[in-house]
């Protein structure tokens, strides 16, 4: 559209979305091209946005965990977790160990289903798309785990304030990771034509490169923060079990698409390794603490999402509904990175730059 | 060790925040969030900085029609979480960079190439002389009377 308003002279302005091929949820950008090169780019958001925040003055704090899990489809249990854990700091809870560490297996499970979406989804984008079925594929086996011992393929609704709802025996765990083996070896096989494939290095490789620093001082975080080179993960911060666990953090440096896709199919492995770890290592006991009286004082909390660090704030005042709920969604703080790798890329590769942030857009409109 | 354990919360006035931001910006900290409360005196603003694994949160207690100084020039990202936040509890914010004129949720504005996100961009693009006259600053009074893409 060049000579819009918006254009200046050799510059054209294109619409990005919100409906969009590549694009799984709606986003906007305008982006102002330079021949072929992108310029400028201007994110719109708010096309879903719905208020989930503002809805817990009106919910029982206890039940607003169900709402607080459908923040998100993909990262829904860490959600329910994150609000639990900042009602529980109010409330000084302690949650028993068999509840963490079941916490902590969802938590992991979850990272491997979100982390194996991604991996089809971007092979979808650039055209690939046995690739992206056979992703999928091994996703699937994730879920009927998830459904299995939690009792949802998406929204699990097992978390609950002062524990876990539910609880699963020892010997459906053993099993589940039985079956889990299978995804690692499907991992194994797929990261071989992720990492080695030439047309899919032609299209990662020094593309959408984001520098150390420019990661660290625009606050990404996650994958895209650890590609770049940043040794950064809140599980490393210690919550739920993660402090008795030993786990490597994913860290790549050369900062461009490849680099974030490598970080998250060896997060997919560690993950696994760490599922088998737990259910091993997974105490008896009761999984949940009664929970009486109401919330008052302010809580946060910090937890290592899929795509990132979340954090998220409660404040309560002793009634039953409490008064704020803030949720910071990772996609939310890696927008700002993203839009600086748009910028001097190429129209061809700002699909893929967009997915290699792996944005959760229902979780930045909350 | 637990999560609030290393967060620590300081109440500072408005006309110590830039200066107070300065400071975090040189020691090294990062943004991580910016929320706002409506609070029966107008609303309460929190700035909360990551160095490492801790964190530090600046908390403002502001009126309803005092203004609160933009810290974009300090912290780029900082745009996101200041504009979402006038837009939806109307917290006055001056000189945030780029501003997106109380349309971050995109309610009011039609969608592509809405004249609203021309402002404050990182490129400066000249106007074409031929260009149809629509005006470049958004004003109540303009969107108010807009109702389609022009």
């Amino acid at each position: 559209m060049s000579g819009s308003p918006n254009a200046g002279p050799g510059l054209t302005v294109i619409p990005f979305g919100p409906q969009h091929p590549v694009l799984p949820e709606p986003l906007h950008f305008d982006l102002t091209l330079q021949d072929e090169k992108v310029v400028d780019a201007i994110p719109q958001i708010g096309y879903i946005h719905r208020g989930l925040e503002m809805l817990v003055e009106k919910r029982d704090f206890t039940d607003y965990v169900h709402v607080a899990e459908r923040i998100c489809g993909i990262c829904s249990f860490m959600h329910g977790m994150g609000y639990c854990e900042a009602i529980e700091t109010i409330m000084d809870l302690t949650v028993p160990d068999r509840g963490r560490w079941l916490r902590t297996f969802w938590c992991e499970l979850e990272r491997v289903h979100s982390h194996l979406m991604w991996l089809g989804l971007a092979a979808d984008a650039f055209g690939f798309e046995n690739l992206f079925h056979a992703t999928w594929r091994a996703r699937e086996i994730v879920l009927d785990v998830a459904e299995e011992t939690a009792g949802g393929r998406v929204i699990y609704g097992s978390c609950i304030v002062g524990g876990t709802s539910t609880n699963p025996e020892n010997e459906t765990l053993d099993r589940c990771v039985k079956e889990l083996s299978k995804v690692r070896a499907e991992t194994i096989r797929l990261a071989e034509v992720f990492i080695g494939e030439p047309t899919v290095r032609h299209r990662l490789e020094k593309v959408g490169v984001l520098g150390r620093g420019k990661a660290y001082a625009l606050g990404a975080v996650g994958p895209m923060l650890r590609a770049s080179g940043v040794d950064y993960d809140m599980r490393r911060k210690g919550y739920e079990a993660y402090p008795e666990l030993t786990f490597a953090t994913m860290v790549e440096t050369s900062g461009d698409c490849m680099a974030r896709a490598k970080v998250r199919i060896r997060e997919i492995d560690e993950s696994l390794r760490l599922l088998g770890e737990i259910v091993a290592r997974m105490p008896g006991g009761p999984v949940a603490v009664p929970v009486k009286g109401a919330p008052e004082g302010e809580g946060w909390v910090r937890v290592e999402q899929p795509r990132g660090e979340a954090l998220y704030f409660v404040r309560a005042n002793g009634k039953r509904n409490p008064e704020r709920f803030r949720v910071r969604t990772p996609t939310f703080a890696n927008i700002p990175a993203m839009v600086e790798v748009m910028v001097g890329s190429q129209l061809a590769d700002v699909p893929t730059i967009i997915l290699t942030i792996d944005p959760c857009i229902s979780c930045t409109e909350r | 060790m637990s999560e609030h354990e290393t967060h620590e919360v300081e109440n500072i006035s408005t006309n110590l925040l830039l200066q107070t931001v300065d400071s975090l910006l040189l020691d090294g900290w990062r943004l991580i969030q910016v929320l706002a409360l409506s609070t029966t005196e107008g609303y309460e603003v929190n700035y909360s900085f990551g160095g490492g694994y801790a964190m530090k949160t600046l908390r403002l207690h502001v009126g309803p029609k005092q203004s609160v100084p933009s810290i974009t020039s300090y912290y780029a990202a900082a745009a996101y979480y200041e504009n979402e936040m006038r837009d939806l509890f109307g917290v006055r914010i001056e000189r945030i960079h780029p501003d997106w004129h109380n349309d971050i949720m995109g309610e009011k504005t039609p969608r592509a190439f809405s004249r609203v996100r021309v402002q404050g961009t990182s490129v400066e693009r000249p106007v074409p002389l031929d260009a149809p006259p629509v005006p470049l600053a958004s004003s109540p009074a303009a969107d108010a009377q807009e109702g389609a893409i022009k």
